[in-house]
């Protein structure tokens, strides 16, 4: 039996085993080793004794009390309520100048008219037709939906620009949205995140037209659900569509 | 009449093991500190009563641990002031998570944790910013270059065997400073404060042959850091 079994078993805090016995009685080492175990545990069990400050509890209740004041905890969270808003306004700001990029200033002296079609161009060349539902022409009738999905044609988008504001008067916005005969399938583009589009879509299976609004949004909202236009929709109802 | 453990683990919720104290409890407003009546209560019935607002049970537990949470803080830490703070803010994080308290456990257990945690924390603190204890200003070098730490005042006269028991003392506390941590705390926890190893693993979360093998480390360590210096 070695010493250094004898050691890992023995301990000032546990019962020595009985196979253990007759190795110590005979081993010097042993029991040099097991006696300065007990002082060093006499020895730390002296430090135990560390002396409190008498206002120790007082301090402590005084902290405790204020804690539960209801307008001290109100208090307390004035700082970080501020701290909270100040950041998220940072985060704002950070994420619309990031998201945004350079804008090109417009040069509205330059420009034959003022008005918000300045702001918005077609994509391809220029068909134009008018805001109000019409038949489709052949070129804009080929499906591009998904399969198993119903094929939705867009017709027109608008341009690169900002786009205005729906609470603008029907004949600016009709203004505003050159709406364009084309089958182009990329819905989604950069654009949309920094700008926003008025698509016009036409479902191939109804021939339903519907307008959608995509507002300049970067994160937290969804486009808005395309809206089926009646054909016999007014100038009213348009407007209250848009 | 006093409740017994049983009677109010008998009233524990069936889910969350909460207790409910069924007895009339001292209002919050008129806390009844120092009342006898507290001293006869177990720590779970003392908690359940904090629970409730009752600061008179605060004042109880916090009378029975303030020494043994200063202790092992300072003992950890080596810096009395800190210790101090860090004592306080273990009884206020009982008070405020009061209502997260279960009584399946030793309620010195769930004490000595957020001690720990709270003591981890701050080593960790130490050495992110590499700080030291205002204490080390206060260092004086024996002649052979050794350290001699700061140790806290007593008005107690000085006979030569106390003398010797004190130097004693603070050769030990400089001994278990320098230990690494995970030692530390461990033999800090068994031959320091005198918790059984079950309680140890449970405050550590570390297995129970961990805890053992820790301990066993840390007094061969001192052993041969002490050697001559333990007095018969």
């Amino acid at each position: 039996m070695t010493c250094g079994r004898i050691r890992r078993a023995v301990g000032p805090d546990r019962p020595i085993p009985s196979w253990a016995h007759a190795h110590l009685a005979a081993c010097a080492a042993c029991q040099a080793y097991l006696e300065d175990l007990r002082r060093l545990r006499r020895a730390l069990a002296a430090l135990a004794d560390v002396p409190v400050p008498e206002d120790f509890r007082h301090r402590l209740h005084a902290r405790v009390r204020a804690l539960a004041t209801p307008s001290a905890r109100t208090f307390a969270l004035w700082p970080r309520a501020f701290a909270l808003a100040a950041l998220m306004g940072l985060a704002f700001a950070i994420l619309f100048t990031i998201g945004r990029g350079p804008q090109k200033p417009v040069d509205r002296a330059r420009s034959p008219h003022p008005s918000p079609i300045e702001s918005v161009t077609p994509l391809h060349p220029p068909a134009w037709r008018s805001a109000a539902p019409s038949a489709p022409s052949p070129e804009a009738s080929k499906p591009v939906g998904p399969k198993g999905r119903p094929s939705m044609t867009m017709l027109a988008r608008s341009g690169p620009a900002r786009v205005p504001r729906a609470t603008r008067p029907m004949e600016e916005l009709e203004l505003a949205v050159p709406l364009l005969e084309t089958s182009a399938t990329d819905l989604l583009g950069d654009r949309l995140l920094h700008d926003g589009v008025i698509l016009l879509l036409r479902n191939e299976e109804t021939q339903e037209e519907s307008v959608l609004a995509i507002p300049p949004v970067v994160f937290g909202s969804r486009p808005l659900i395309p809206r089926p236009i009646p054909a016999s929709a007014s100038r009213e109802e348009l407007r209250r569509i848009l | 009449m006093k409740p017994t453990i049983g009677q109010i683990e008998a009233v524990a919720s069936p889910n969350d093991g909460d207790l409910e104290l069924h007895r009339p409890l001292t209002s919050a407003a008129e806390p009844t500190w120092g009342t006898p009546e507290y001293a006869q209560w177990s720590d779970h019935e003392l908690m359940a009563a904090v629970r409730a607002g009752d600061e008179g049970a605060f004042d109880e537990l916090v009378r029975r641990y303030q020494s043994p949470m200063t202790g092992y803080l300072y003992r950890m830490l080596n810096d009395y002031e800190t210790a101090l703070d860090l004592a306080q803010e273990t009884f206020v994080r009982l008070y405020q998570n009061a209502h997260r308290y279960r009584a399946n456990h030793n309620f010195s257990t769930y004490l000595y944790r957020i001690a720990t945690n709270l003591a981890i924390s701050e080593l960790r603190r130490r050495k992110r910013w590499n700080m030291l204890p205002l204490v080390s200003f206060f260092v004086a070098k024996d002649g052979d270059d050794e350290e001699r730490a700061f140790d806290l005042p007593d008005p107690r006269p000085l006979p030569e065997a106390w003398i010797l028991r004190e130097e004693e003392r603070q050769i030990v506390a400089r001994a278990v400073a320098s230990l690494p941590e995970k030692y530390r705390a461990a033999i800090i926890l068994r031959d320091i404060q005198g918790l059984d190893y079950e309680q140890i693993a449970e405050i550590l979360r570390l297995p129970l042959g961990t805890v053992k093998s820790r301990i066993n480390r840390a007094r061969n360590f001192l052993r041969e850091k002490l050697r001559g210096y333990l007095s018969e």
